[in-house]
């Protein structure tokens, strides 16, 4: 059977979290560390609309395999996935340089009662923390 | 007994042919079990197992290093809520363009 990704979309805040995550990369390690991790991201979010897909066409629920992050889920009242991002092309155990989370809802565009697009909501790095919580600004 | 069954690449077939059902049975068991109990909750086995299996250790890998990881935090909550304002505002964009965006953002300079 052919399975076809699922629609990848995003929120426009969380374009301009990804824009301006490929500043901060470009400023932090230069034009290639930023045009590969550009490249990365767009692979990673690619392979998870397919996988994302499969899972859903493979499961009779109609639900990806993956649980839903409970915070984000229980405070806005609905499903919200979280999908880890490594853009480093290697990254020591432990440690969250090149690590990037999306998060992400599966909405049902087009009514069929079976989620068809992998719509991001948010492009953050794994180390962001609040502000005030660590005496500094989100990395 | 609960029965689950799972595709296997031919070799992996081949090699589990050897074995009795019982052993098969006590196998799987033991890898599911071990795959759930390193997961946490906060990940399916499917998913870790999946990711452990495409990131084999290497020599830098030190694999007694718990690999990073970190809760959703208020930041994180506060962006989502931004986001789905966005949505109800219709501010939704295709991931085509976004990427032809980046693309072009990020080109050498």
């Amino acid at each position: 059977m052919i399975i076809t990704p699922l629609f990848l979309d995003f929120l426009q805040p969380a374009e301009a979290e990804l824009s301006a995550a490929g500043e901060y990369v470009r400023y932090d390690k230069g034009d290639d560390a930023a045009e590969m991790f550009g490249e990365r991201v767009e692979q990673a979010l690619a392979e998870a609309a397919t996988q994302i897909a499969k899972e859903i066409a493979d499961n009779e629920t109609g639900k990806p395999f993956d649980a839903p992050d409970e915070a984000a889920s229980i405070k806005w009242a609905q499903p919200m996935y979280r999908l880890r991002v490594e853009t480093a092309t290697k990254r020591k155990r432990g440690s969250s340089a090149g690590l990037w989370y999306a998060y992400y809802s599966l909405r049902d565009n087009s009514d069929t009662g079976k989620p068809d697009t992998l719509r991001i909501h948010a492009f953050r790095h794994s180390a962001a923390r609040p502000i005030g919580t660590d005496g500094g600004a989100s990395e | 007994m609960n029965t689950l069954t799972i595709e296997l690449p031919d070799e992996a077939y081949h090699a589990a042919l050897s074995f009795t059902p019982q052993e098969r049975g006590n196998l799987a068991a033991v890898m599911f079990t071990t795959a759930h109990s390193l997961v946490g909750g906060k990940e399916s086995a499917f998913a870790r197992t999946k990711g452990q299996a495409e990131h084999e250790p290497d020599d830098e890998d030190d694999v007694s290093i718990p690999d990073y990881d970190r809760e959703t935090n208020e930041d994180d909550l506060a962006a989502i809520g931004r986001s789905l304002q966005a949505e109800a505002e219709g501010r939704i964009i295709s991931g085509d363009v976004v990427f032809a965006r980046l693309r072009e953002q990020l080109k050498k300079r």
